[in-house]
């Protein structure tokens, strides 16, 4: 038997978007009702499509982007975190509820929403055999996964494979998707809403549906939403993920009425190199080095504890720690001793023999960055080079300045000195619809919307507050996905 | 593309993958990569060569086109290849370069050897089924051993070159367990598994059809090897002269042998022409067709051969097989035939490389 090649894909591939064959597709798509629509085309997205049909729904998806760019951010993500009790395969070791719950609560200022993060990390225990169920691969811990090794699993590939796991699945399952298709209005009637409009091409069509499931992420990529929070800043950041993520459908569901959850200011973010693409960057362009060196900010100064932890758990503080820098901008740097301690930047990096020169290549002030680094290198300890340890908390911290470095402080003296220009990288904003226990949305009256649901990234704001955990937001996403996808489900075919 | 710029963009290519590392469950290429900061010429090659081009990076990849990175391991790696099999052999022309050029060897020495072996053929005496019926013992031994040597020759020298050039030093040529586990992956296709689920190949779902044609390929090839030093040991040893009758071993050997050749080339024929040519390059994909038609012939006369062995044409159509046998030889380190030696190298470097250091 010839290999199955995913027909939809192929499909999608091969149609031009306002030829006849298309447009009839369209129009016999939109023309019958289906018991769910699924706004949105990532993992929380797909994961509630899957759950709905596993109770025989008739799914219809609605991406907002093509074929080749689908996704949205989970095409970036790598891993989940879910508590388990046991090692296994795919993770080295036990992480308990217990565990997972003080993490969570060791983030930013605790979880949003105790009753329903609780929920979360509960429902978190089924989430990996769920996931295998249904198509996704895993793949072992190696070198570059180690250090979440017992806490987080990996997928095979990462995110992209997983969402191409997921959509092969949802193909054998029968759920129908329709690719660049925008949902520019959900028609909401007192608390139910039972069609939407789709934008696809240039024509309008009437999604009909017994339940509406908003899956459709943060509003990040929405440069002018997060003006209104951050002001001017929000121009200089990087968003990590797709430029579909703007928001539209939350806007819409807050304008029907929808309480909101999380705060405006809350959202995920890392350094990004500031070379790096506005948009999409994803993962390759994020900079590791900060705890092995120093970050100064445009006037020269360091400004915060650059080893404040191990990275994978303080790397999601240095996208707010350098969004209160002037001009969103800062500048790490390492010298040669720790140019082979982290994953090497993909644009490589500016280096110099001697710290005034690299100040002279990164734009800084030679004379202030020396001074920066001359009184950082006095405040180590003279035995740090005999303690370092960059495999965990050394405890090699400098003595008399502020901020310290409180871990990994080793001066910087060995030629040549390398700087990266970094910046804030947003992956995604938590301010989002509030939801109960079954992913109802919640209004401003404390009543619920009866068949309009939301799961990921855009009801994140009910568990997350400003922190964030490697891996969670997939742990969010399949959760709630699950959960909406089921509830709905039972909604529409009872 | 010239070396420099292949090198420049492989180069740009993987800069990105080694900050990304989601792919590195895939396959030992990009553990491999993680152990190299700083990339060379000699790196890429290797790389490209440990590749066993099963795709699932390309489609797990976020960075493939549309994305403005552009992405495309498979084939930077195909290009990388491609360059590796022209540099190594000598003399270097045509090579895998022109499908044109290949065909042409073949057939001219296809023509030579045929007239060689037309005019050996008026030999009379010989029992009916026996090639020695129109080819002298002597002359046939030393028709077909001439090319097999000069392959043998040119293969040493160009895998040692290649041994060098992707940074190996001659004492770690003499590791024989490893070069055992080595030598096993190659044949298990132990790489050709995408991580487990398989190879995305020839479409964008995991799949192990590819593995299943490429490994009876080999095996069929190894059951005529063994049916000939089969014939070779009742001849020389036990005097034992063809012809065999059916239920021997020299003759069943081939026959499977023959077989299993033309499952596994029909069948990889049929994927390729399914393939995702976005993953490849018109130079590999020709040298696939190239190599996978000279084993169909190969393998085709001789099961003609076999079942033919009793009528008339058996003279004609053991000519033709006789002649194919040594052209193939002959144009063996020209045509992709040579993957073997480049990529087992690999592996062999890759296992040294990756063993736990003591």
């Amino acid at each position: 038997m010839p290999p199955r090649t995913d027909r939809s894909s192929r499909y999608a591939l091969k149609q031009d978007e306002n030829s006849a064959e298309h447009l009839e597709w369209l129009r016999e798509t939109f023309d019958q009702p289906w018991d769910i629509v699924v706004i949105g085309g990532g993992n929380a997205a797909l994961v509630s499509a899957l759950s709905a049909t596993d109770l025989g729904a008739r799914v219809l998806l609605i991406e907002r982007s093509p074929w080749s760019l689908r996704g949205g951010n989970s095409r970036h993500t790598r891993n989940i975190r879910c508590a388990h009790d046991f090692a296994d395969d795919y993770v080295t070791g036990p992480y308990t509820y217990d565990e997972l719950w003080n993490d969570l609560c060791g983030i930013g200022s605790g979880p949003s929403n105790e009753r329903l993060a609780a929920f979360t990390l509960e429902q978190s225990q089924s989430a990996p055999g769920w996931m295998s169920d249904h198509g996704v691969g895993w793949q072992p811990p190696l070198t570059g996964t180690l250090n979440l090794g017992r806490t987080n699993r990996f997928f095979l590939g990462g995110g992209k494979a997983l969402i191409n796991s997921y959509h092969r699945t949802a193909e054998r399952a029968g759920v129908r998707v329709v690719y660049d298709a925008t949902v520019t209005r959900l028609l909401v009637e007192g608390d139910r809403c039972s069609s939407v409009v789709v934008e696809s091409g240039d024509r309008e069509y009437l999604a009909k549906a017994r339940s509406v499931v908003c899956a459709s992420g943060g509003f990040e990529a929405n440069i002018e939403w997060l003006s209104r929070y951050w002001g001017s800043a929000a121009e200089n950041y990087h968003i990590r993920g797709p430029r579909y993520n703007d928001g539209l459908v939350l806007q819409q569901l807050l304008d029907a009425g929808a309480a909101t959850a999380g705060e405006e200011r809350g959202f995920h973010a890392v350094a990004v190199d500031a070379r790096s693409p506005k948009f999409d960057g994803g993962i390759a362009t994020r900079l590791d080095s900060i705890p092995f060196g120093i970050t100064v900010n445009r006037e020269g100064q360091r400004f915060a504890d650059e080893g404040e932890d191990i990275w994978p758990k303080r790397y999601a503080t240095w996208g707010a720690n350098l969004a209160g820098q002037p001009d969103q901008i800062g500048y790490t740097l390492w010298d040669h001793q720790a140019d082979e301690l982290f994953l090497p930047p993909m644009y490589g990096s500016l280096s110099a023999p001697s710290i005034s020169e690299l100040a002279v290549q990164l734009g800084l002030d030679p004379t202030v960055l020396t001074e920066t680094v001359r009184v950082f290198n006095e405040a180590t300890a003279p035995d740090a080079r005999t303690r370092f340890s960059p495999a965990g908390l050394d405890g090699v911290t400098t003595a008399g300045i502020l901020p310290p470095k409180t871990n990994w402080a080793l001066p910087l003296d060995k030629p040549p000195f390398h700087g990266v220009p970094v910046r804030p990288g947003i992956t995604f904003t938590y301010m989002g619809v509030a939801v109960d226990e079954s992913a109802r949305i919640v209004r401003q009256d404390g009543s619920r919307f009866e068949n309009v649901f939301a799961a990921g990234e855009i009801m994140s704001g009910n568990i997350l507050t400003t922190g964030y955990l490697a891996g969670f937001g997939m742990t969010i996403g399949t959760v709630w996905g699950r959960v909406a996808g089921r509830e709905a489900a039972q909604l529409a075919t009872s | 593309m010239p070396l420099h710029e292949l090198f420049e963009e492989a180069n740009r290519q993987l800069v990105i993958c080694n900050a990304c590392r989601y792919c590195e469950g895939y396959c030992p290429v990009w553990p491999a990569l993680e152990r190299r900061r700083h990339l060379t010429p000699g790196d890429v090659a290797h790389l490209a060569n440990l590749c066993h081009d099963c795709n699932d990076c390309l489609t797990a990849c976020m960075y493939s086109a549309p994305h403005e990175f552009e992405l495309n391991p498979p084939q930077i790696f195909s290009k990388l290849r491609t360059d590796t099999y022209d540099r190594y052999v000598w003399p270097r022309v045509g090579q895998v370069r022109s499908t044109r050029a290949l065909v042409g060897t073949a057939l001219s020495l296809a023509v030579a050897v045929l007239l060689l072996a037309f005019r050996l053929a008026l030999h009379p005496h010989a029992p009916k089924g026996s090639p020695y019926g129109f080819i002298p013992h002597d002359a046939l031994i030393a028709v077909a051993l001439v090319p097999v040597v000069w392959g043998l020759i040119i293969m040493t020298i160009a895998s040692l070159h290649y041994w060098r050039d992707i940074g190996g030093s001659w004492s770690e040529l003499a590791h024989p367990v490893t070069w055992m586990n080595a030598l096993s992956d190659g044949a298990r296709l132990k790489h050709m598994s995408g991580g487990g689920p398989g190879c995305d190949y020839p479409g964008d779902s995991p799949n192990n059809l590819r593995k299943y044609f490429h490994l009876t390929l080999v095996a069929g090839f190894g059951l005529c090897f063994a049916s000939t030093t089969v014939a070779a040991i009742e001849e020389e040893f036990l005097n034992r002269i063809p012809p065999y009758p059916i239920i021997s071993a020299p003759v069943l050997l081939g026959l499977f042998g023959g077989a299993g050749m033309l499952v596994g080339c029909l069948g990889l024929l049929r994927l390729q022409q399914r393939r995702n040519l976005e993953a490849t390059t018109p130079r590999m994909s020709a040298a696939d067709r190239v190599l996978v038609w000279t084993l169909i012939a190969l393998a085709g006369t001789g099961v003609l051969t076999t079942v033919l062995r009793s009528t008339s044409a058996y003279a004609a159509i053991l000519l033709i097989h006789l002649a194919t046998v040594v052209t193939c030889f002959a144009i063996a380190p020209y045509t992709k035939f040579a993957h073997f030696v480049y990529r087992s190298m690999s592996i062999y470097k890759d296992r040294l490389e990756a063993a736990p250091r003591n």
